[in-house]
């Protein structure tokens, strides 16, 4: 069974911190991770919506889970929740490494930060010793540097950190929690919150792995792992060529988000790709606490990328790669590795970045704007100054791109609007929906903004029969076979909705997604219920593993709903409705009409109000989420 | 002898006797696909050992997943 949950809370206003503990039958229905950072977050805030993200009233929530710090593939992840600066809405991001577990073998479930320190504070945890430290000297340091001066400090390098640079103490909407200098809680902006709190960085003690609750259960998941992983041909590639792999056969195929979502074609893509990191740059191949895959690719281009910051992933090759035209690697490691830096999110760095330049390109912005640099699909050298720029909110361009696009671009309109690929806010990841029309649905109603690890990806639905990819989805519910891109139909909206919730129970469980899922993966739906009995004694059943997904889904609806949000706000820039204009599947796309309807079909399968979006009273109850205030 | 087979909507000659892998190799698709001869999905167990006759239509999509 589910013990209880132990939660700290650090108040930074007061100095002062406390223990507390949340019963098992609670924790059951919040099991770790996002779901419990919403519970956490509804309990702080209480009845007050519209708080001011950046202000101290506004909690920041560091969650794992039961299974957190169990040793096999996939169980390191820490979930931060908060409000989001960058969407409004409730906020959410996951993060991997190694302190998740360790946070978990310091005893805590949960750290709740609340209020704000005058001056710049870290926080130390070592099981019961709790200390809220100067971080003076750490001010203003890259990651990598207060990563050192905190060792230095403490005397010791036996800790794991989650830091905040530059970017999240000037508050650029779209800053990181970066761990490890490599690994980030890089969306929704949760490291402006950290900033705005003056943390610099949440420091914990390394500890001992956790102990399963029934280790000969245990090896039934992990001793075959090497069989597992060998029989898994994207598992295999996920280990030679990291996430990014899947980039030239994606843009193969014509879907690779191009010139800022004009075009799912990228000639070079080759040059950018996962397979030629491997046989170029690669230095080594880096992993999470107890993670047999190790995707993590680590870089070295001397002068350029300092493996110290790790290598781009898939999502930064694209956003600083296609997205803006480039196919210089190098250009994109020195990008990658700034952004570690300075604590901002690839994604919508990249992605702000390539909208510049369509604004450029348009004459929307000229060399005035852009202090005089030359923003142009292809040209590369803008990025490194770029960065720096936004890193520092420097007045001009830089503090106009620390906005995040949907701002900007309704600050400097004269059409900009329709130049932006967002979703309440938040800049697309590299998915395009043309090729995957359920990501169309999900990057709509998605309560944090578009999100590409909030459902499964449709060609899973294309797969043959005795694949494990048709078989682990229709395990949670029962999906007809597509056989075609672009289709958008009530089938899609049925897996964008049925492998949201799974997606959600797994970012509430503390699941990487790599490892964990519904269809390619390492482990499907029935090995994550046997990780619940064999990892702590709980006999889950996908059917509650599910409803812990919805449960947490609707948490976020509702709070969405008390900040103002409606159906309104879930809509699909412009750029969505792009007929593909080449490549091998020119002519592939959606319409506004199709998205609009399985959006409807959607909320009806949630059971949502058609025009307000808000979860009806018989789902609230279902759910039994009753208990949160919506005055 | 050839056979003619189309091959994603394009007119494809290939010699007699050519297995389903034969053609997924052949066309550098490498990694995880999905099959379709007249409109008929395979099996993934089939691929191997599947022969391909004169005028069947062949569909293959490749499924690229993503992170």
């Amino acid at each position: 069974m589910i013990s209880s949950a132990k939660i700290l809370y650090v108040n930074l206003t007061e100095k002062t911190h406390k223990v507390e503990t949340l019963s098992s039958e609670i924790y059951r229905k919040y099991p770790g991770g996002s779901a419990l950072g919403m519970y956490l977050l509804f309990q702080e805030q209480g009845d007050r919506a519209g708080i001011d993200p950046l202000s101290p009233a506004n909690p920041l929530i560091f969650s794992v889970s039961p299974l957190t710090g169990i040793p096999i593939s996939g169980q390191s992840r820490m979930c931060v929740t908060t409000k989001s600066p960058l969407t409004g809405t409730a906020g959410d991001s996951q993060v991997g490494g190694f302190i998740p577990a360790h946070i978990k073998g310091n005893g805590y479930d949960s750290i709740v930060v609340t209020g704000k320190s005058e001056t710049p504070v870290y926080l130390f945890i070592d099981k019961d010793t709790v200390e809220i430290k100067d971080a003076s000297a750490l001010w203003g340091k890259v990651t990598g540097d207060a990563e050192k001066m905190i060792g230095e400090d403490l005397g010791t390098d036996k800790f794991e950190a989650s830091i905040i640079g530059p970017g999240g103490e000037n508050q650029v909407l779209y800053a990181a929690i970066m761990h490890q200098r490599s690994r980030a809680n890089g969306r929704n902006g949760v490291g402006a919150v950290m900033g705005s709190k003056n943390l610099k960085a949440l420091v914990v003690k390394k500890q001992p792995p956790q102990k399963p609750f029934d280790p000969i259960g245990m090896k039934t998941l992990t001793l075959n792992v090497k069989e597992r992983i060998a029989a898994n041909e994207a598992v295999v590639d996920l280990a030679l060529n990291g996430s990014a792999g899947c980039l030239s056969p994606a843009a193969e195929e014509g879907f690779l988000a191009t010139n800022n979502w004009n075009t799912g074609f990228f000639a070079n893509a080759k040059k950018i790709d996962g397979t030629t990191i491997t046989t170029t740059i690669l230095k080594e191949r880096d992993t999470c606490f107890g993670c047999a895959i190790r995707c993590k690719g680590v870089v070295s281009i001397p002068g350029k990328a300092d493996p110290e910051y790790g290598g781009p992933e898939y999502e930064t090759l694209a956003t600083f790669g296609s997205y803006c035209g480039n196919d210089d690697l190098a250009d994109i490691c020195e990008a990658n590795q700034l952004c570690n830096m300075y604590g901002i999110d690839t994604i919508s760095c990249g992605a702000v970045i390539a909208w510049a330049i369509e604004c450029y390109e348009k004459g929307i912005l000229t060399k005035e704007d852009t202090d005089g640099l030359d923003l142009r699909f292809g040209n590369s050298s803008v990025f490194a100054p770029l960065i720096k720029k936004i890193a520092y909110k420097e007045k001009g361009i830089g503090a106009l791109l620390a906005l995040g696009s949907e701002r900007a671009a309704a600050q400097i309109g004269n059409g900009a609007e329709d130049l932006t690929v967002t979703c309440k806010g938040q800049e697309w990841p590299a998915h395009m929906v043309q090729f995957k029309p359920n990501l169309a649905v999900n990057y709509a109603v998605n309560n944090f903004g578009a999100d590409h690890q909030s459902s499964e990806h449709d060609p899973a639905l294309m797969a043959p029969d005795d694949d494990q990819n048709w078989i682990w989805p229709n395990q949670l519910a029962e999906f007809k076979k597509c056989d075609a891109y672009g289709i958008l139909d009530d089938n899609k909206a049925k897996f964008a909705f049925e492998t949201q919730k799974c997606y959600s129970m797994m970012d509430s469980l503390c699941l990487c997604q790599f490892a964990f899922g519904p269809a390619w993966q390492l482990y499907g739906p029935e090995d994550i219920v046997a990780f619940c009995k064999y990892g702590v004694g709980w006999d889950a059943s996908i059917e509650e593993l599910q409803e812990i997904g919805e449960r947490r889904i609707n948490m976020m609806r509702l709070y969405n709903i008390r900040e103002g949000f409606t159906r309104k706000d879930d809509k699909l820039p412009k750029k969505a409705f792009i007929v593909l204009p080449e490549g091998p599947n020119k002519g592939v796309g959606i319409t506004p009409a199709e998205a609009e309807k399985a959006i409807t079909t959607y909320y009806r399968l949630a059971g949502w109000d058609q025009e307000t979006s808000c979860p009806n009273a018989e789902t609230v109850e279902r759910l039994g989420l009753g208990w949160i205030s919506m005055s | 002898m050839d056979i003619h087979v189309i091959v994603n909507n394009k007119n494809t000659a290939l010699p007699e006797g050519t297995l389903l892998s034969d053609l997924l190799k052949k066309n550098s698709y490498e990694g995880r696909v999905s099959v379709w001869i007249d409109d008929v999905q395979l099996l993934a167990a089939d691929y191997p050992n599947r022969v391909l006759f004169d005028g069947e239509k062949i569909r293959i999509i490749r499924l690229v997943g993503g992170g």
